[in-house]
């Protein structure tokens, strides 16, 4: 069995500050963590080697850490490594610099079956920075899968998953065949710290696999982003509230917002 | 990239609308209401999908809120909503029709259809949209997304001529004029979904513990200067609310250590903090930073809570806590 937990970078948020009087965004500290997300799936993914190896004694499943990104996603990798993954690989080209995420999708999906067979493929539901949590989908519709988003919890038997999910405020249970794409919800699941053991041997020993657009078999038409950031925006200030007199027109205004 | 050939040129407006309980939902129609806006702007149609299967006919609000023509896609296989599926259907439907620009309302359902399709398509799309407009010049969607979970926002343009995606929040386009005179045509589209075999279960409602604290949607929080605290549970029941308190409402026997909310306790961010009897100092400011929609009821119209409130009532907590539960009870 093997576990692709793809993995994303992002801007440390304790680095950024918003002036909202001032509209102006200032990037204090210029420094980049693994997704928290991305933590929850990886601890997922190491959940589900320990009860299978325990279970049935075989070959325990592989996990591979995926991302892609510039050269600094390597500590990102090395991290992912340092919390379960057995090796890593870094999807980096000049081509990708302008990636939107259909152009994620389509290296990351490409990388997927360039790794050869793949039983379960898991990401974090929304990545810290964009919070788009498309990716999974995208995934999903590529590779012709089974998805299922924003999972709370993951059982793995050979051969497939039983997956409880949030879906609005309600929770479901189905049972998946793989291979699948599966998204968890990191508040479901308790991020350890990584191993300092296994975070040193990633450090020094551990390779970061490098693929480019051309391993993947991608040309410069399937690089092509169709979105683009254009500019930051400051959300207004913050308003002082409405004063009211009496208890229903609370219900008023709480209606108008769709709060109850 | 397998390239996807469309049947016509890419035109018009669609909205994938979403059917609760029999009738649509109100972020549909405000989208539509969004679609009708924009599409006046550029000369297009508004279309509206509905799909489903023994669907009731809403065809009626949807050409009130502003749709020229809606779209029935009724199949045995979309009698509940899964993602697999109902993507199939709708590629199959965009082939045919070549839509343009496509809306979603960012509901789970929504936000698991459209980047499968922008996928498909090799459309550009945007998540998420707290505004959104298209700009006539490049006919591509410029749209504005939260970022680091609101901290600031973000503009996204999309580009064509592929079609073009996006979800919108509530709120994006604000409330829908719905137009009794206006009119428009309803059509049936048929979908081979093949047998509609799934490579997963049907989901089946799961019953999960009830959410911690920080993970609550709607919280009673109760200080102090409450009052009557038994009022304020009620109120909390009758919302289906958690309840909670600052950390002086432990030594007045309110609550206990894990209902604490501020900086020795949890960090919370729900949509909807009902602050009864709490001055709202720092440390219990500090707490409800995230919640997106407070309101507080407390004696004294200096208190810091009234700074954080979006709705206010400078009075008795525990008379307000009983007339809330009472007017919640008759809804």
């Amino acid at each position: 069995m093997r576990i692709v937990v793809c993995v994303k970078q992002v801007l440390d948020p304790r680095g950024i500050a918003v002036n909202r009087k001032a509209e102006k965004i200032f990037i204090n500290r210029e420094e980049y963590i693994l997704d928290p997300a991305c933590k929850a799936a990886l601890q997922v993914a190491a959940g589900i080697k320990a009860a299978l190896t325990a279970s049935n004694g075989a070959t325990p499943p592989e996990i591979v850490a995926l991302s892609i990104g510039p050269a600094r996603a390597d500590d990102a990798l090395r991290e992912a490594m340092g919390l379960g993954a057995d090796r890593a690989i870094l999807l980096a080209d000049a081509a990708f610099e302008k990636a939107d995420a259909l152009v994620a999708a389509t290296a990351l999906a490409a990388a997927i079956r360039r790794i050869g067979p793949v039983d379960l493929i898991l990401l974090g539901t929304r990545s810290l920075d964009t919070g788009s949590g498309e990716m999974a989908s995208r995934l999903a519709e590529t590779l012709d899968l089974p998805q299922v988003l924003e999972a709370v919890s993951i059982e793995a038997v050979p051969g497939r998953v039983t997956v409880v999910y949030r879906s609005g405020k309600s929770f479901f249970k189905t049972e998946v065949a793989l291979p699948a794409v599966v998204s968890v919800v990191p508040e479901a699941f308790e991020a350890g710290l990584p191993d300092g053991w296994r975070l040193m041997d990633a450090y020094t020993r551990g390779v970061v696999a490098t693929w480019g657009a051309a391993d993947l078999g991608l040309a410069n038409e399937d690089c092509r982003p169709m979105s683009a950031k254009k500019e930051d925006a400051v959300p207004p200030e913050r308003q002082l509230g409405t004063k009211v007199r009496d208890s229903s027109e609370i219900i008023t205004l709480l209606r108008r917002e769709r709060l109850i | 990239m397998a390239r996807i050939s469309l049947a016509e040129t890419p035109h018009d407006i669609w909205v994938v609308a979403e059917v609760n309980e029999g009738s649509v939902t109100p972020l549909t129609l405000e989208t539509v209401y969004g679609a009708r806006t924009m599409a006046d702007l550029m000369g297009f149609y508004v279309n509206a999908a509905v799909l489903g299967s023994g669907l009731p006919d809403v065809a009626q609000p949807l050409i009130r809120a502003g749709a020229d023509r809606v779209f029935v896609i009724d199949h045995s296989a979309l009698a509940t909503f899964e993602v697999e599926l109902w993507s199939k259907a709708l590629a199959d439907v965009f082939v045919a029709q070549a839509p343009e620009f496509v809306l979603f309302g960012a509901t789970p359902a929504g936000e698991a259809l459209a980047p499968r399709l922008a996928q498909r398509f090799v459309g550009g799309f945007i998540a998420r949209c707290v505004s959104l407009r298209i700009d006539d010049f490049d006919r591509a969607f410029v749209g504005k997304r939260a970022v680091f979970d609101g901290e600031y926002y973000e503009v996204v343009a999309t580009t064509g001529p592929t079609p073009q995606f996006a979800t919108v929040l509530p709120d994006c386009f604000g409330p829908p004029y719905m137009d009794a005179a206006r009119s428009g045509q309803t059509q049936r589209l048929e979908v081979d979904l093949g047998d509609g075999r799934l490579q997963k279960s049907h989901a089946v409602e799961f019953e999960m513990p009830r959410p911690k604290l920080k993970a609550a949607k709607r919280i009673v929080s109760a200080g102090r200067q409450v009052g009557n605290v038994e009022a304020a549970r009620q109120l909390a029941a009758r919302l289906g609310a958690e309840f909670a308190g600052p950390r002086e409402a432990v030594d007045e026997g309110y609550i206990d250590e894990s209902q604490v909310v501020g900086v020795t306790g949890a960090r919370v961010s729900p949509d909807l903090y009902i602050a009864l009897g709490i001055r709202g100092d720092s440390h219990h400011a500090f707490g409800i930073q995230d919640a997106r929609y407070v309101v507080a009821v407390y004696p004294d119209a200096d208190a810091p809570i009234f700074r954080q409130a979006d709705v206010a009532i400078v009075g008795d907590p525990a008379t307000v806590a009983v007339e809330l539960e009472q007017l919640l009870s008759r809804l």
